[in-house]
């Protein structure tokens, strides 16, 4: 299916670039036809481009929003509420320009998934509003695979200067592709609960977590979690599920399997209204975590979460 | 409100709060010792709020 049709309101290019002089010049003014045209303007890259674009503007630095990508995307799956739309909605009367750039080189290829999946989401988050979100590719860098996908995920496509429409766009060829099976863990502790067994699975998960490393804010965090994640089983993924928890690689990863299924794309990643009584839950986790990974389909759904220790 | 007795709030049971603090004609909602994840949730989804009043553990 494409869904290659023109969105007269958002423009959502991809700007692929080889070299830091490109990617200042080509960022800076961007953000300076923005400033000229009185659009709020925000830039959300990786720190070191952070400081290029910041150096480039000198003074007019001041009339921005700068933001680390690498710690305020560090999981992509709370870039669209937390970063984009967080900006977008505080100036909902205007037209916004926003430079996101949430995928580096240094992110792992279990990362990978959901930052594909993020940026393909954009599409769908900024449908009919007003705004201009450009994110920088780095050619020298990304591997093959990466550039292919980011010419699915983006309707225009710039390189050297030339702006072009990209006819590969389909970005929820994208979403579809990336929702990948997870395999459970070998060597993980599990448990499985029902509705009776909420409070007992909480504990579980924070004695665990305790046993392998976590603390602190981190421990709160995770006890968060997992209450939604557990709570959300009972109530929309078959009133049971099973979760498993164990440590790779400097993070604890805490995983809840139930029969539920994820139907809306979107879902976790609207920001609620303040007097709204639902939709938090899964953007909790997306909030507190350093990575979401989400495997969904009409035989269920899996949820692994990952926070560093 | 004293919350010295609850070990644990989910999202729900705080927006609850939080809605219930916004929805008052006047005046604050003051919580007394609740535990860690209500001022965790607040920040998230209510940033800037002034209807509730944390006096902590």
């Amino acid at each position: 299916m494409s869904a290659a049709v023109a969105d007269e309101a958002f423009e959502h290019p991809a700007l692929f670039y080889s070299s830091k002089q490109e990617y200042t010049e080509q960022t800076v003014a961007f953000v300076r036809e923005g400033l000229a045209a009185g659009e709020p303007v925000a830039v959300a890259v990786p720190g070191p481009n952070l400081e290029l674009i910041k150096t480039a503007l000198a003074a007019s630095a001041e009339d921005l929003l700068l933001v680390d990508m690498e710690r305020a995307g560090r999981n992509p799956g709370r870039i669209i509420p937390g970063v984009l739309r967080h900006f977008a909605d505080a100036h909902a009367e205007a037209r916004v320009r926003i430079i996101g750039e949430p995928i580096w080189a240094g992110r792992s290829p279990v990362e990978y998934p959901a930052c594909a999946q993020h940026e393909a989401l954009i599409n769908a988050a900024f449908e009919g509003r007003a705004a201009i979100i450009l994110c920088p590719y780095d050619e020298s860098r990304l591997e093959e695979q990466v550039l292919a996908d980011a010419r699915i995920t983006h309707p225009t496509l710039i390189r050297a200067g030339q702006e072009e429409v990209s006819d590969v766009y389909d970005w929820q060829e994208v979403v579809a592709r990336y929702n990948q099976a997870l395999p459970p863990a070998p060597h993980a502790a599990t448990f499985s609960y029902e509705a009776e067994d909420l409070p007992r699975v909480r504990h579980f998960a924070v004695e665990q977590a305790v046993r392998l490393g976590l603390t602190g804010g981190r421990l709160q965090d995770a006890q968060l979690a997992v209450a939604e994640l557990t709570t959300n089983s009972v109530l929309h993924g078959g009133g049971r599920g099973t979760l498993a928890i164990w440590a790779h690689d400097g993070q604890v990863v805490v995983e809840v399997r139930d029969a539920g299924h994820l139907s809306d794309p979107l879902a976790g990643r609207r920001p609620p209204q303040p007097r709204q009584i639902g939709g938090r839950g899964l953007m909790l986790v997306h909030y507190v975590s350093d990575l979401v990974r989400v495997h969904t389909g009409t035989e269920g759904t899996t949820v692994r979460f990952y926070l560093t220790i | 409100m004293d919350l010295s007795d609850v070990a644990f709030v989910d999202v729900a049971a705080v927006t609850a709060l939080a809605v219930t603090a916004l929805n008052l004609p006047e005046g604050r909602m003051v919580v007394e010792h609740p535990p860690p994840q209500l001022s965790r949730v607040l920040q998230m989804f209510w940033p800037g709020q002034n209807r509730i009043e944390v006096r902590p553990r």
